[in-house]
């Protein structure tokens, strides 16, 4: 932008000349819009230093190991199909599960690059394709038509569908047996090598990388991180597991069949340990052990970010313990069946996980001067 | 009397001469002192009838989008609005404007429109939901559009493309061309000025930028092209490059400087072109972090493609015609069998021909 601005300024402003050097150095270091609070002095190099390697790449190294368990449980399960095997299959499923909740949000860099999330958590299954895959014994897991015919949910379906009698006799004994063991062992494998790949591009070098784009500019390391966990917390969170069953995009009415891990009844467990992992990227993974971890909460004191009349961070500190309380204490049923039972619980927890999604899609992210950049702000 | 001087006096004279006169010209030339003013505010600048063209695009889409909302939209009516035929719009100020979108889209691409348009008419009344190989409406969140069998949108080939094919192609291929900047620049109209200064304001009319367009402006105030450039402006700077070529450029024409207008019709080729490229990575990486959502991949995915295939109303285009047919062939024909390499590889086409690739992911 310079170069082709100041010889033009200089032919039609000959006068100018000699103020050069002034002009010129008001050219050339404009004052930026969006450059963020100005005057703060907080390492965000640190900040970014410490998420990278004491929470992103152990959350990955613990969700690729929890994947590695899994895929052992199932070559002991393949091998030797039965009670034992089948119930310590399907708790290394809901291990890993969990453990994925830890890295969901992280939907930027390498997880973007390689489709994690597409291709790991897509709900509800979709049984029909994966009826047909099976039967036809081939398939492409890579098109987008089937995200929600591999991954998590549809190991879920596989796995918790049927009794366990039932699931053993259909994995062992049933007319297509073997192709039911061809589908599900590709699953797995997949999974698995899917989370080691992510895990490995951050060790590799994504994690060195990542605190050098310590600015706050759109494509910042910082921009990409609040970007993706605010996407993930709105539409992952805080519509998938909650508001949609809930019936909150369905004019109310209640869509219990579209809740996160229907089969093996763990979704109210899964929307809990979500929200509970999610407070490491406000609070930067701080509690008794290491009060002093850095996180969004402390960036957000330092450059005295207030929420009427208070500190921004009490709020958010305060409005995410009550939506975990909501959600762990207020509703005692898996969310599928929660929201026609106890639904007024669930509407509770929607409520206080709304008003966390304000404070840290419009609160957080002006106080530090980053951009929200997912919303589709084209007039579409 | 200089005999009288000494030499070294007639030097130190002559230096101080040498100096005081480089001091006080910078340039080799004679230019006149030029003022470009701050905005887009000159003497006898009507463009008027490309302002009846934005709001005819913005009518036609806001009719188009009601189907969105699931009502059956009629393609005679689209193309009448699109041919401004039988007081299509219930506006006098456009049925009566004597302009049309139509007799202004490149020749060779109005019946490709309208075939959309009887797309659109299609998939509107389905009353199904979308799904592959199924026109219908798609949901995502609070927002619903409606989409062909393939999963593309008819509503953004139209609009997006007339974007392309009714004012790029104009302002590129005709108003800032050679032949249209060869014309008088003599003859002063009132109200219109002279035709060169003219042709030059209708180009600048169908960026649908405010005259006081720059860096950072309020999105709310902008719409069509003036409000995509403002999206990309934080990474491409293309707001103020494009204000100040096309206010440098008026100026340039007024002082008969057609050397510092052709630098300016050079920067606004360049920068349109970016503009255009850029939102093409823009839904690209949309459709990427959506790719798991049907509708809203799709969605702007059918952005992606209608911006793309506009790239090829620019004469001077640095995207060849194969490079386009290499990218589409990549989206492929059915948006639900895009595969998350596929848009990879779509992303890093377009961002290599255009020297995104320090940007792209956030564009």
């Amino acid at each position: 932008m310079m170069p082709a601005l100041t010889p033009i300024v200089f032919r039609l402003f000959p006068a100018l000349m000699p103020n050069a050097v002034l002009l010129t150095a008001v050219l050339l270091f404009p004052s930026c819009e969006g450059e963020g609070p100005a005057t703060t002095s907080y390492d965000r190099r640190a900040l970014l230093e410490h998420y990278a390697d004491n929470l992103i790449v152990p959350g990955y190294q613990q969700f690729g190991a929890a994947c590695s368990d899994l895929e052992s449980a199932w070559d002991s399960f393949e091998a030797a199909p039965g009670a034992e095997s089948l119930d310590l299959l399907r708790q290394r499923l809901i291990t890993a599960w969990t453990a994925w909740q830890n890295v969901a949000p992280l939907d930027f860099g390498p997880a973007l690059d390689r489709g994690l999330l597409g291709f790991v958590n897509t709900f509800p299954p979709d049984s029909n394709t994966i009826n047909i895959h099976m039967d036809a014994g081939s398939w492409n897991l890579d098109q987008v038509t089937n995200f929600d015919a591999q991954g998590f949910p549809a190991l879920d379906f596989l796995l918790f569908s049927r009794s366990p009698e039932a699931t053993v006799a259909a994995f062992s004994v049933a007319g297509d047996a073997a192709q039911r063991r061809a589908y599900a062992g590709t699953l797995v494998e997949r999974l698995a090598l899917l989370a080691s790949s992510v895990q490995q591009d951050w060790e590799n070098g994504y994690a060195a990388s990542f605190p050098e784009g310590d600015g706050v500019d759109v494509g910042s390391s910082l921009g990409k991180l609040i970007n993706a966990i605010n996407r993930y917390y709105e539409r992952d969170l805080r519509d998938g597991k909650v508001g949609i069953p809930l019936g909150v995009r369905s004019l109310g009415i209640a869509q219990p069949e579209r809740a996160e891990a229907l089969y093996s009844g763990e979704s109210r467990a899964l929307a809990v340990a979500g929200l509970v992992a999610y407070e490491n990227w406000l609070l930067g993974g701080a509690d008794a052990s290491a009060p002093d971890a850095p996180g969004l909460d402390d960036y957000l004191d330092a450059v005295d970010a207030q929420y009427n009349g208070q500190p921004l961070s009490d709020e958010i500190r305060a409005v995410l313990a009550e939506a975990q309380t909501s959600l762990r204490d207020g509703v005692t049923l898996p969310l599928n069946e929660a929201v026609l039972a106890e639904a007024g619980a669930v509407q509770n927890a929607y409520t206080s996980l709304q008003r966390l999604l304000v404070l840290i899609k419009v609160d957080l992210p002006s106080s530090l001067g980053i951009l929200i950049t997912y919303q589709d702000n084209d007039g579409d | 009397m200089i005999s009288k001087l000494s030499p070294t006096l007639l030097l130190w004279m002559a230096g101080l001469g040498f100096l005081a006169s480089s001091l006080t010209s910078c340039d080799k030339e004679e230019t006149p002192e030029l003022l470009v003013p701050e905005t887009y505010t000159f003497e006898n600048v009507d463009y008027s009838g490309q302002i009846t063209r934005l709001d005819m695009l913005t009518q036609l889409t806001n009719y188009m989008k009601t189907a969105n909302g699931g009502a059956a939209v009629d393609a005679a009516v689209i193309k009448a609005m699109f041919a401004n035929s039988g007081n299509p719009f219930g506006d006098a100020a456009l049925d009566g404007s004597g302009k049309q979108l139509r007799d202004k889209c490149f020749e060779l691409d109005r019946e490709y429109f309208e075939a959309w348009m009887d797309a659109m008419e299609a998939v509107s009344s389905t009353g199904l939901p979308a799904a592959d190989g199924q026109a219908g409406i798609g949901t995502s969140g609070s927002s619903s559009w409606v989409f062909d069998a393939n999963g593309i949108e008819p509503v953004q080939m139209i609009e997006k493309g007339l974007m392309g094919a009714v004012f790029y192609y104009q302002a590129m291929a005709v108003y800032l061309s050679d032949e249209r900047m060869s014309a008088d620049n003599e003859t002063v109209t009132p109200g219109t000025g002279t035709a060169m200064e003219h042709y030059w304001d209708e180009a600048f009319g169908y960026t649908a930028m405010p005259v006081d367009f720059g860096a950072a402006y309020d999105n709310s105030a902008l719409r069509l092209w003036a409000r995509y450039a403002n999206g990309r402006d934080p990474l491409l700077n293309c707001n103020e490059k494009l204000a100040l070529a096309f206010r440098t450029g008026r100026t340039a024409i007024g002082a008969k400087d057609y050397a510092l207008r052709d630098e300016q019709i050079a920067i606004i080729t360049e920068t349109w072109e970016e503009v255009c490229a850029g939102t093409v990575v823009h839904y690209l990486n949309e459709a990427i972090v959506e790719i798991g959502d049907d509708a809203a991949r799709n969605h702007v995915l059918s952005e992606a493609l209608a911006f793309a295939r506009s790239l090829k109303y620019n004469p001077n285009r640095r995207i060849s015609l194969d490079q386009l047919a290499e990218f589409e062939a990549l989206l492929g024909e059915n948006f639900y069998q895009v595969t998350l390499q596929d848009l990879r590889d779509a992303r890093s086409l377009m961002s290599g021909i255009y020297g995104f690739e320090s940007i792209e992911e956030s564009l």
